[in-house]
């Protein structure tokens, strides 16, 4: 069995992030800052009718906030009913991976370990697979 | 009822629908403790929900069923393929007496032969069917009187069940159609349509608008579905406390958000309970003072522009305030000094204060004290109100306001460090601007604290609370301040950078990282298309440190003690006026107060103006230009437009209690009040705006744009028609690229047949009259119908 995969570049690391929670790539216009939230928050952007949060990935693995440059690419992806941009570097592919590809993840620093907990390989270049639903929940913020 | 009874029509046909299959293979493993736990769950369902419907023949056959079925999931009696048969007999009886409900079609009645075939299964049970006679004689009296009930109800409407994310989809996707419908027009307006165009696209629009209607629509529910419930509540209470006490419940066709009706519950039955247990007195009691000793407790709710009112009145005793007094005393909320200053309405909302209730003895009904401050917490959460109005002796009525839906607000939107946020408005008290002289800001203990006539109120900066930088206005305007009352915690006055504006807004939950910080409401997106952050008026309490009510209680206690009074009250403003008598205007009409310099002040045309930001506006109360170095003006507003008045000095705020006296010039004084024994004219604040109609456009800085097709040294278009134009209220331009952004242009002396398709286009021609290529032409000096041109174009394009 075959699963998509988006690639992705956080922090200047290629990623693969599972598609099946991917609705579309958008590049993000303006934002409105959320003062007091949590720094991994960059804002909040609207899609159509809809309010999304716009998710600073890079945050969560280097603890530096990525400064927010118009027409940005972010990811969508709706977790737990809230609709999300991922912030992200570049968008590279969208590849089908059988799933015998994947294997657990082992030893990552703490930061990574937080948000991938699998690796794939594509085309040689073993990538770890990251969970959205990490990047954006209350708890992992403690991790981060 | 008949709510309940669609709604129980649709669960049992669902039901039955994913148990058909599951039936089926009972039949073939009779002994299958699951598919008979299944048979066994859906007739204990079908007899809970009949029971309190009243359909009798439903009840009986479930309850058989159920008693069957009880036994055989314990393993007393074996199943066999008969008693499946039996039980499916009764099951396919329910299903066709469900269908009955909904077409009023009689089903033909031998129930008793069903459920006697049936509990032959029971051990113990007679063959014989002669125990079952009395049962069939009832039955077949209830069968006629429901088909004697039912033909009256065969056209009743079909209903299916929907998800509510589905419904939430359906929404979703009719406000996209809105914003890009919202696109569409600014897009045809920047090329121009043709007519035929615009005809498609008005058709377009007004279909928008009705789904749009429809989908908002399919979130309201009848209030029925609550107070469906009061009767059998009732019932139970007076079983209890041995009263005897009617209800009368009116307006149950009145439709709410549904999860308003979720929000209501608590509160509600609450209220109801209080009436009962403390507001109506035992059937003895009420003899001995003459009243009817069946209580009367009547529930109303009807909806009032965009709130739903909720009245709750018993013919009880009402409220005892003295009593009321002596507890709050005892439980040294107040003072007894502090008691007699009250007003009566202050004294009798002691009762909203924690831990407070005039029961004397606790019963398991009412009594321990949680509950009308708890009432009044759930009420404020949902955005509503709660009113009371006492009849001592004789009863008292509860009113509950609330919006029409919990998912629209009646937002503010507020301006801090350049950014907008907003704020549900029935958490807002009051805004005044921080010039204001009964405005000071003072500090204690290092805390900074506002004084707003006399109140004593908790004080921020918004900025502070959200941590970020101020940003210089460069109007160099006073900033606002917004006075907030929580659901939760003290009321405190919010300064924030200005007001900005007050719409309806649609609230979306927020991530819950966003929400993880305690300050916002949820999200919203209002017509400009930027996202907007909603404050959440009990979290920036908690963020100012007065999340509690304690501080609330001790300043009631110690500095105002009538402000609720004072704050529903209209108020006045006293004022000097400029020839020195002493007059009054309403405080509502008067934005704010503002010292203008006299450099400011022009005569124009007759009449006095000042200049604001490039914004002339008139003056009133003073007719020659200041002698003075600066002058204090009223901004006075009635929404969109304003005027000035001139002031010699602003005396005080009072209450508009007392009587009004007419005056003998209503068209200049609304009235005569008593303000400490003095007699004070009521200025009508009407007479300044209805003076000068042209106003609005005029000082408007949003005015048309009229692109005038000739060159700039046209004598007439320049020297005639130009000024004319502006000084009706329109901007006008001769250059060029304005043509696009115009909203209409103007063409003079051009045969009309080669002018390009516009429907902008007014064309102008120096005759009288009209000339073979100038079909549709308007003659220059005909000033009515040239303006009627203009502002019909305006009006289409826009």
């Amino acid at each position: 069995m075959d699963k998509l995969f988006l690639i992705a570049e956080i922090a200047g690391t290629a990623v693969a992030i599972y598609s099946e929670n991917i609705e579309s790539v958008v590049a993000v216009g303006e934002i409105v800052s959320v003062p007091r939230a949590d720094p991994v928050i960059a804002g909040l952007f609207a899609l159509r009718s809809r309010v999304l949060t716009l998710v600073d990935c890079q945050y969560r693995v280097t603890g530096v906030q990525k400064a927010f440059e118009k027409g940005g690419l972010a990811v969508i992806v709706s977790i737990g009913g809230h609709n999300f941009g991922l912030m992200v570097d570049r968008v590279r592919d969208v590849v089908s991976v059988p799933v015998s590809a994947l294997t657990p993840a082992v030893r990552l620093e703490p930061r990574w370990a937080a948000l991938a907990n699998m690796l794939v390989e594509i085309d040689d270049q073993l990538m770890m697979v990251v969970d959205p639903e990490s990047l954006v929940s209350v708890d992992s913020r403690l991790a981060a | 009822m008949d709510d309940l009874r669609e709604e129980f029509i649709a669960e049992t046909r669902e039901t039955l629908e994913i148990l058909t299959g599951q039936l089926v293979q009972w039949e073939k493993t009779p002994d299958d403790g699951s598919l008979i736990d299944s048979a066994f769950r859906f007739v204990h369902t079908v007899k809970g929900s009949c029971g309190f419907l009243d359909l009798p023949r439903l009840l009986r056959l479930s309850h058989a069923a159920e008693e069957l079925l009880s036994f055989a999931r314990d393993g007393r009696i074996t199943v066999c393929a008969e008693m499946v048969t039996a039980v499916l007999a009764v099951i396919d009886r329910i299903s066709a007496l469900t269908e009955a409900l909904e077409s009023g079609q009689p089903v033909f009645d031998n129930d008793a032969q069903l459920i006697t075939a049936m509990l032959a299964f029971l051990p113990g049970q007679p063959e014989n069917a002669e125990s079952q006679d009395p049962v069939s004689a009832t039955v077949e009296r209830d069968d006629a009187a429901e088909a004697n009930d039912d033909p009256g109800t065969t056209a009743r409407t079909r209903t299916v069940r929907v998800s509510l994310a589905l419904l939430d989809k359906l929404m979703n996707g009719v406000s996209d159609l809105v914003l890009a419908r919202n696109e569409v027009s600014r897009q045809l307006r920047r090329v121009g349509a043709t007519t035929e165009i615009d005809h498609a696209f008005g058709r377009l629009s007004s279909t928008v608008a009705e789904m749009r209607d429809a989908i908002g629509m399919m979130r309201m529910q009848h209030i029925d579905r609550l107070f469906s419930s009061l009767p059998r509540l009732l019932r139970d209470i007076c079983i209890d406390l041995g009263k005897q006490i009617e209800l009368t419940v009116e307006g149950s066709e009145v439709e709410v958000d549904r999860e308003m009706v979720e929000a209501l519950r608590d509160p509600l039955t609450h209220i109801l309970r209080n009436a009962a247990d403390h507001g109506i007195e035992s059937p003895e009691q009420r003899r001995a003072v003459g009243k009817d000793p069946v209580g009367h407790i009547r529930v109303v709710a009807r909806q009032s522009g965009n709130q739903i009112l909720v009245e709750i009145s018993d013919d009880g005793r009402g409220i005892d305030v003295e009593k009321l007094g002596q507890k709050a005393m005892a439980r040294k909320l107040l003072t007894a000094g502090q008691w007699q200053k009250m007003s009566d309405r202050a004294k009798l909302e002691t009762i909203f204060a924690p831990g407070l209730s005039t029961a004397e003895a606790v019963t398991a009904i009412s009594g321990r004290g949680v509950g009308m401050d708890v009432v009044r917490n759930n009420m404020h959460a949902i955005g509503g109100t709660i009113d009371l109005e006492n009849n001592e002796g004789y009863g008292l009525k509860i009113t509950l306001r609330l919006p029409l839906t919990l998912s629209i607000i009646a937002g503010l939107s507020l301006r801090a460090g350049g950014q907008i946020y907003g704020i549900s408005r029935s958490s807002v008290v009051e805004i005044i601007s921080t010039s204001n002289r009964n405005v000071e800001i003072e500090e204690i203990g290092g805390m900074p604290i506002a004084k707003v006539r006399g109140d004593r109120l908790a004080y921020a900066k918004l900025e502070t609370i959200l941590g970020v930088p101020e940003v210089e206005c460069s109007q160099s305007l006073a900033r606002s301040l917004v006075i907030v009352r929580p659901a939760v915690g003290a009321t405190f006055a919010l300064d924030v950078e200005a007001v900005v504006d007050n719409e309806e807004l649609v609230v979306k939950p927020g991530a819950p990282l966003v929400m993880a910080t305690g300050l916002y409401a949820g999200t919203s997106l209002p017509d400009n298309g930027r996202p907007m952050l909603l404050l959440d008026a009990s979290g920036l309490a908690a963020a100012i440190g007065v999340e509690s009510d304690l501080f609330e209680l001790t300043n009631m206690r110690h500095d105002a003690p009538d402000q609720q009074e004072t704050r529903r009250a209209d108020s006045g403003l006293l004022f000097e006026a400029m020839d020195g008598t002493t007059r009054a205007i309403r405080l509502a009409a008067v934005d704010r107060m503002e010292d203008m310099d006299r450099g400011l002040f022009h005569q124009l045309g007759g009449r006095l103006c000042v200049s604001v930001d490039d914004n002339l506006y008139d003056v009133k109360g003073l007719d020659t230009l200041p002698q003075t170095d600066s002058v204090k003006l009223l901004r006075l507003s009635d929404g969109s437009a304003t005027v000035f008045l001139a002031v010699a000095d602003v005396i005080d705020i009072f209450a508009l209690d007392g009587e009004i006296a007419p005056s003998r010039l209503p068209e200049l004084y609304e009235g005569i009040v008593h303000v400490d024994g003095k007699p004070v004219e009521i200025l009508n604040s009407y007479s300044f705006f209805e003076a000068n109609p042209n106003e609005v456009r005029s000082h408007d800085s949003q005015r048309p744009l009229c692109f005038i097709d000739a060159a700039r040294n046209d004598g007439w278009e320049q020297n005639v028609l130009g000024p004319l134009l502006t000084a009706t209220g329109y901007e006008i331009s001769f250059d060029e690229a304005d043509r696009e952004r115009a909203a209409v242009v103007l063409v003079r002396g051009a045969s009309t047949g080669d002018l390009p398709q516009d429907g902008r286009l007014v064309a102008l021609r120096d005759t009288v009259q009209t000339g073979a290529d100038e079909q549709g032409s308007i003659y220059r000096y005909d000033r009515m119908a040239l303006l009627t041109a203009i502002e019909s174009k305006v009006a289409g394009a826009r």
